[in-house]
């Protein structure tokens, strides 16, 4: 995922905040959370998180600090890279222009659904099949996690081992 | 001539339950994942994609019935209007087409990429979205759709996203209307995530459209759409899509919940209208049968009436005698008639019977159809 500030390098720093029943996410390349602030667990902090928080709410822009090449984007005027529409457009007509608009702004677009648990937002329907068997295979690694924790906490070695091989075997297959 | 255009929609016949649930749909949102959406795309691209989709659809159902909006002319579109194929305007019809295949449609570059949608007679949701599925899953082993793990099946409509399911249900609630509790109903609907869809009699194209209690409006949205002045008919549109939290057969299961709970208040309303009002009923329905069968000319808006007249004699009990074998079969018969009097269908039957008409000979050609359809009743 690309830093929202820049848009160019990945994000490192995630700022989620809760409020009022809503749930907002933005992220930040390790140089954009410094000049806003975020490099020091101190005072500044909450300051900086407020204008953060101010920034992801739409009602104040945020930019880079004087001295970066990097344009000024605010959050609303950010651009889909495949259709070209403008977030803000995106948000008053509640439309997408295409799945990479899902892709790219999919918090912003579909805020009114956001839970504060992240099980709740999980869509648990039908699936392409495709989809469908990624789904699967990754819900079978989670299992045998679980079951991996729960064969060494009993001490039963012979089951942790056999999970942990079955696990080696899905993490390659997933990373081909 | 095409078939599909031309005779009774195949949800006008059989289902349980017909007395009030008339027809169940239940409708499926796919996209391409390759393309852009169809408010965004240019027209060459809106044609590719009608392209594909089509070649698909010829190719692994025989018999499907292909109509691309630009080829179509204004009674053509108003039939696929009046039949509920399109999801909006006729506006822009660039790349747009209508598949059907007996109960099953598939819309084209109409909001989204693909719609499919199968609707029953009576109440069959199951039925339907079997269907739907059916031709979900073949049009997935040879499309691409746009779909991720967190956010299901990707729409053009942020709403429609999820499981991209939605249903909906036409009604028949003389008595709910009769008895002024339609307001009331409306509420409880809205609170399960309904949306009741009445048709004004004084206006006879005019819906009105339940607001959401989410939307910002202070006002209650039942004001804004029953003031009390306005006739309504008894016919009410019931939709509701499925969130993005709920699966489809937890999404099927409350809706169905919602429309038994409807058929239940509908039947115990009737009986207590009955019990007092039934001499009432019985003169509106005899009226209604005895214009219909004598009638040289009527108007949409008039045959429209009477036929709702009727169709209440029947589900009251008090309609004349048919020599027709069931009351199933007369509220196929009045449903199959209530399509027909509609402008756009006919229309296509004038010129099939190669006629142009004007106004005075579509009152006087509805008149006929209408004469032919309640020929059963012994008045």
């Amino acid at each position: 995922m690309k830093c929202d500030i820049c848009g160019e390098k990945d994000a490192v720093v995630f700022v989620h905040q809760v409020a009022g029943g809503r749930s907002s996410e933005l992220r930040l390349c390790a140089e954009c959370a410094k000049q806003q602030g975020l490099g020091r667990l101190d005072g500044d902090l909450s300051a900086s998180l407020s204008k953060l928080i101010e920034a992801v709410t739409g009602k104040s822009k945020l930019t880079k600090k004087e001295g970066t090449k990097s344009e000024k984007t605010p959050l609303l005027d950010r651009r889909c890279s495949r259709c070209g529409s403008l977030l803000r457009e995106l948000k008053k007509r509640e439309c997408a222009g295409c799945s990479a608009c899902w892709a790219q702004f999919a918090d912003e677009l579909d805020e009114h659904s956001h839970k504060a648990n992240d099980s709740q937002r999980a869509y648990h329907g039908r699936l392409p099949a495709a989809l469908e068997a990624i789904r699967a295979s990754r819900k079978e690694l989670s299992d045998l996690k679980v079951r991996l924790e729960e064969s060494l906490s009993r001490e039963d070695y012979e089951t942790a081992a056999i999970c942990r091989d079955f696990i080696r075997l899905l993490e390659e297959k997933h990373n081909e | 001539m095409s078939e599909s255009l031309c005779s009774d929609a195949p949800w006008t016949a059989g289902g349980d339950d017909r007395d009030v649930i008339v027809s169940t749909k239940m409708t499926l949102v796919r996209n391409l994942d390759d393309s852009l959406f169809p408010w965004r795309a240019p027209p060459a691209e809106l044609e590719e994609v009608r392209r594909r989709i089509l070649d698909v659809l010829q190719t692994s159902i025989p018999g499907i019935e292909v109509f691309k909006l630009e080829e179509l002319d204004t009674t053509e579109c108003l039939v696929v209007a009046d039949r509920g194929w399109i999801f909006s305007s006729f506006e822009s019809d660039h790349g747009r087409a209508v598949a059907v295949h007996g109960d099953t449609v598939f819309s084209i570059n109409d909001i989204d990429h693909l719609r499919i949608s199968c609707r029953k007679g009576g109440f069959d949701l199951g039925g339907a979205l079997k269907k739907a599925v059916e031709a979900d899953r073949m049009l997935d082993s040879r499309l691409k759709f746009a779909a991720s793990l967190e956010k299901g099946y990707l729409s053009s409509r942020v709403e429609d996203s999820g499981s991209g399911l939605s249903a909906s249900a036409l009604v028949f609630v003389p008595a709910i209307m009769t008895a002024g509790v339609f307001e009331r109903v409306a509420h409880s609907l809205l609170s399960s995530g309904v949306h009741p869809k009445a048709v004004a009699l004084d206006w006879a194209q005019t819906d009105y459209d339940m607001k959401s209690e989410e939307s910002s409006s202070d006002t209650d949205p039942a004001d804004e759409a029953i003031t009390g002045k306005e006739l309504l008919s008894p016919f009410v549109t019931l939709h509701a899509r499925a969130g993005i939290e709920s699966t489809e057969d937890e999404f099927i299961a409350q809706f169905e919940d919602t429309l038994k709970g409807l058929v239940e208040g509908e039947r115990r309303t009737r009986k207590l209208l009955v019990s007092s009002r039934r001499l009432e009923f019985e003169d509106l329905a005899f009226r209604a049968a005895a214009v219909l069968k004598s009638a040289r000319l009527i108007s949409e808006r008039e045959s429209k009436k009477l036929l709702y007249d009727l169709r209440a004699g029947i589900v009251y009990g008090v309609a004349p005698e048919s020599s027709l074998g069931s009351r199933e079969q007369e509220l196929e018969s009045i449903d199959a008639a209530v399509e027909k009097v509609g402008a756009g269908i006919l229309k296509l039957i004038a010129r099939e019977k190669k006629q142009t008409m004007d106004d005075r000979e579509a009152d006087a050609l509805r008149a006929e159809l209408v004469r032919m359809t309640i020929s059963h009743y012994h008045i």
